[in-house]
């Protein structure tokens, strides 16, 4: 014990020192003013007085914090001195606490619990005994897997002798700060008491590999506690060239510390960052990445940003898959018109075509810098004479991060989320922070598009985002302007202001042409949580749709032909170019085509989701759509004006159905349209078994029968009826293999089948068609991630 | 992945006299704005004190609608609509990713499908996500409009929490 504590000491006076050497002794502030707790229970949600724990001592307090913007309730076992204390401790109460994990506890929380004399009433604090606490020694890494003994129940505080307080902390746990320590109660600036686990006889045997190391351990702990660098260095290379074993990973960190007390600076961050290679995660992790810190840093550097810099770290990971896909349909039909039935049967493969999806994201962060890369790309080869096979190269960008300066760029292939840009762009947004809850962003492109276009558009914006305000507040400002063909084609502000509230989120979006003078989009979206089981959501929105720009004109080169005097004839090239249309009418003739030839489109939902228990969800809601007539072209509007329909949707959703792992979705829903009437039926079921294995089977049925229209077609009068139905069965079966590579098998079919009569009642003649469609298709492929 | 087509759009040999449907699909193409077979940009995890947080970064602008279990779950799915801006189109798109394990949070996997009857309403983004073992979570939609958070506690067996004594 004795041993451990000097070679504790020795380590504190090291790491201090190396520190003080860069940062000044005073100035610094101890990174490592902090305690470990066990965490027995966490909860989203107040731990009621039944959960907590009562058989055990009196160093279980309750706690709360605010945790990635949410309040996470704690119940903690506490305090120790260091993470290798804390890890056994915690061994000993998984049975118990199968949740309990070793938590680093923030000097405040630490400080509330044992020494801020809390209130009674005070959050936190019940149950607690505030205690003056100080960690015990060692501080060495895992080392109490053999010099620490631990206790076999649950740790009963014991008091030490009172321990010298270094200037600066070197590991984990160490008190050093003066406000902590002023804060114990019973202790003095120089000298406090601490908390230790009883000792408690080593639990198991250890084999002959582990106790050579074990030996060597010890024998560099002497070396090292003596000063002898040098003989440390010989036996901890001794124990790194034994096969892996739980000294390991604390040697890795010791030799690292041997170099540098040597003063060889180079030697040590070649161990640290092997070190770090080795065991990336961790509370060593941590440990080395300072160490390597305060090696590195000028000393301005540590003292301004020593929290923010970071060691080298580099990482390419992703994923690759390759499905083919093969359909084939066959449509069978019959047709009586004055006559014999008339039947038809044609059968075709329609699909058979290889995707190859490459899913690649690199990163490397380099002190303040964070680098990264993103290529998503899919490749569709077909294999069928009649269709072309086709790349789609949906991201490719570089992105930079300045964690200091808070500034971004992104440079390349990318997808626009905000601040008013329609999807993909090819270009640059830059943002910067230049107060901490205000950043002003940039961005400059070539919209993306999916198909061959004959114009050219290009655009610039600025937005400015704000906030947290009062805590649930955000949104941001933009100006966006766009042109095709070099003229304006796009010009408009928005706002967009977010809400967000434990209970819900609400979302108003606003998005004004300034170019037309009209309102693009008005939309507000909310969603809120009435009780604990219950959500509500709401959609209110009103759009042009398209979003209204002058190549929306484009849509309708009927009505622009027409125009010229005499009309004009394009080529399909030519009717897709603003060029060629502005050499024949005018900016404004065009932009009032657009206006014409854009309908609006109103969505209005309110629906329900309600949990009866922990396996059973059921929900409903109600929408109404509609969309409007275009102006300039009865032809469009007939086919695509819907006026107003509404759907009704009721939803079950539960697991264990069928196996304790399973997850099953069945809904309902009808469609009452202006002139049709559908109900729709949609089953999923996914099932898990084994540790490998998924299958998911599904089954859509959907019926519709229109209104019988009654038309006039020349003298005649004709009665037509149309219904339809469609069924879709489908069964998917994924394979895991290892951690990396899935294999997944899919097949459907799809049955449709439709029945249409025209009764002319004037002549007493009819016409009968029925159509029956069936299409089946499998897939086959598999994914790599790596 | 891209697949041919959707349920509620069907492509046009498939029925006899499809317009009425045409004219629901059509709404849904011309407004909606589609969904890239891309939506599903980034997977963000990272720990503090024990928890863990997934964000999943989208590329379209989405709107949290539901999800089950509410809790507790190995398998967890989602139903967001998506609100986008992009040129339409008529493919529904299907696509997976799958994430590493980190310390506290297990390994998952995403699988996202925008197929018209996956959700009943416009422009359904659907997620199934599967944990490697159970997990207890909370979910709750981005502050920027384009994500989703799940915070994950690290989960007892519920039949294996403590009772007072």
């Amino acid at each position: 014990m004795r041993k451990t504590f000097l070679l504790w000491l020795m380590l504190t006076l090291s790491w201090s020192g190396s520190m003080a050497a860069q940062t000044g002794a005073a100035s610094t502030k101890d990174p490592d003013d902090s305690r470990y707790a066990i965490t027995l229970l966490s909860s989203f949600d107040p731990i009621p007085d039944t959960m907590f724990p009562r058989n055990i001592p009196d160093h279980v307090y309750r706690t709360e914090a605010s945790i990635f913007g949410r309040t996470i309730y704690f119940v903690r076992l506490g305090f120790y001195a260091t993470a290798g204390e804390a890890e056994v401790a915690k061994d000993r109460m998984l049975a118990r606490y199968p949740a309990a994990l070793v938590t680093r506890v923030a000097p405040d929380e630490y400080l509330k619990i044992t020494g801020g004399k809390p209130k009674a009433t005070e959050t936190g604090v019940a149950k607690v005994t505030p205690k003056p606490v100080l960690p015990s020694p060692p501080a060495t890494p895992r080392a109490s897997t053999t010099s620490i003994s631990l206790p076999a129940t649950p740790p009963v505080p014991v008091v030490t002798p009172a321990v010298p307080l270094p200037p600066v902390a070197a590991a984990p746990g160490v008190p050093t700060s003066k406000p902590e320590a002023a804060a114990a109660p019973t202790a003095s600036t120089t000298t406090q008491t601490a908390v230790v686990p009883v000792p408690a006889p080593a639990a198991k045997p250890v084999s002959a590999l582990e106790q050579e190391a074990g030996t060597f351990m010890e024998q560099a702990r002497d070396a090292l506690m003596h000063n002898d660098n040098v003989a440390a260095l010989q036996i901890l290379d001794k124990l790194l060239r034994l096969p892996p074993n739980s000294y390991s990973q604390d040697a890795q960190e010791l030799i690292g510390l041997a170099h540098e007390r040597q003063g060889q600076k180079t030697s040590a961050l070649r161990e640290y960052t092997l070190y770090l290679r080795l065991y990336p995660e961790g509370l060593g992790a941590d440990r080395v990445r300072q160490r390597i810190v305060a090696l590195e840093s000028p000393p301005a550097r540590v003292e301004l940003k020593k929290e923010r810099a970071e060691t080298n770290v580099a990482s390419v990971r992703g994923s690759l898959s390759q499905n083919y896909y093969y359909g084939q349909s066959q449509v069978d039909s019959t047709t009586t018109v004055l006559g014999p039935a008339v039947t038809s049967s044609l059968t075709s493969n329609d699909q058979s075509a290889l995707y190859t999806n490459l899913d690649l994201h690199g990163h490397y962060s380099s002190g303040n810098w964070d680098n990264r890369f993103v290529i998503r790309d899919t490749y569709t080869a077909s294999f069928l004479s009649n269709v072309d096979s086709t790349n789609r190269l949906y991201s490719a960008y570089y992105e930079m991060n300045n964690k200091v300066d808070e500034f971004s760029g992104r440079f390349g292939r990318q997808s626009g989320t905000s601040g008013g840009i329609l999807g993909q762009f090819e270009g640059f947004a830059l943002g910067y922070n230049f107060l901490p809850k205000w950043r002003i962003n940039v961005v400059a492109g070539k919209p993306v598009e999916l198909y061959t276009v004959h114009y050219s558009k290009l655009f610039w914006g600025a937005s400015l985002d704000f906030g947290l305000f009062a805590e649930h507040w955000n949104g941001n400002v933009y100006y966006i302007q766009q042109t095709v063909d070099g003229i304006a084609d796009r010009q408009a502000i928005g706002a967009e202001v977010r809400y967000f509230d434990p209970r819900g989120s609400a979302l108003l979006y606003v998005d004004y042409d300034t170019l037309f003078s009209s309102l693009n989009i008005a939309t507000f979206q909310a969603t809120w949580l009435s009780s604990p089981t219950t959500t509500w959501n709401t959609l209110l929105d009103h759009r042009l749709a398209p979003t209204l720009m002058t190549s929306n004109a484009l849509f309708n080169t009927s009505t622009l032909s027409t125009i010229p005097i005499p009309p004009v004839t394009p080529t399909p090239g030519q009717a897709g170019s603003i060029s060629y249309w502005l050499q024949n009418v005018t900016e404004a003739q065009l932009r009032q085509v657009a206006v014409d030839s854009t309908p609006t489109f109103d969505t209005y939902v309110l629906g329900v989701s309600h949990n009866i228990n922990s396996t059973w969800q059921i929900g409903g809601d109600v929408k109404r759509y509609n969309l409007s007539a275009i102006p300039s072209s009865p032809t469009l509007t007939t086919n695509l004006k819907t006026g107003a329909t509404y759907m009704y949707t009721v939803q079950a959703i539960t697991n264990g159905l069928i196996r304790s792992r399973d997850l099953s979705v069945l809904s309902l829903s009808y469609l009452d349209g202006a002139t049709y009437q559908g109900e729709t039926l949609a089953f999923t079921h996914r099932m898990l078994f084994q540790d490998h294995w998924t299958l998911d089977l599904a089954l859509s049925y959907y019926l519709q029968q229109d209104d019988t229209q009654s038309n006039i077609i020349g003298f005649d009068t004709h009665i037509v009826q149309f219904s339809s139905n469609r069924i879709a069965p489908l069964i998917r079966l994924g394979y895991l293999r290892g951690k990396n590579m899935s294999i997944e098998a899919e097949l459907g079919i799809e049955q449709n089948r439709a029945h249409s009569v025209d009764a002319n009642i004037t002549t007493g003649t009819s016409a009968t068609s029925d159509t029956n469609t069936a299409r089946h298709y499998f897939m086959l492929g598999y994914r790599w991630n790596f | 992945m891209i697949l041919r087509h959707t349920p509620l759009c069907p492509p046009a040999w498939a029925t006899h006299r499809w317009w009425p449907r045409l004219a629901f699909c059509a709404a849904s193409l011309l407004t909606l704005h589609v969904v890239h077979a891309d939506v599903l940009e980034d997977m963000e995890t990272r720990t503090d004190q024990g928890v863990g947080e997934i964000r999943l970064v989208f590329s379209v602008p989405v709107r949290y609608l539901n999800h089950f279990p509410a809790e507790r779950g190995e398998l967890l799915k989602v139903y967001l609509q998506t609100v986008g801006m992009e040129v339409p189109t008529s493919e529904a798109v299907r696509g997976h990713k799958r994430s590493p394990a980190m310390p506290l949070v297990p390994a998952f996997a995403v699988t996202y499908t925008t197929a018209q009857n996956c959700y009943s309403t416009r422009e359904p983004l659907c997620l199934d996500i599967q944990f490697s073992r159970p997990v207890h979570y909370r979910l709750r939609p981005g502050e920027d409009g384009h994500s989703l958070l799940i915070h994950i506690l690290p989960e007892s067996d519920k039949t294996k929490l403590p009772t007072t004594p």
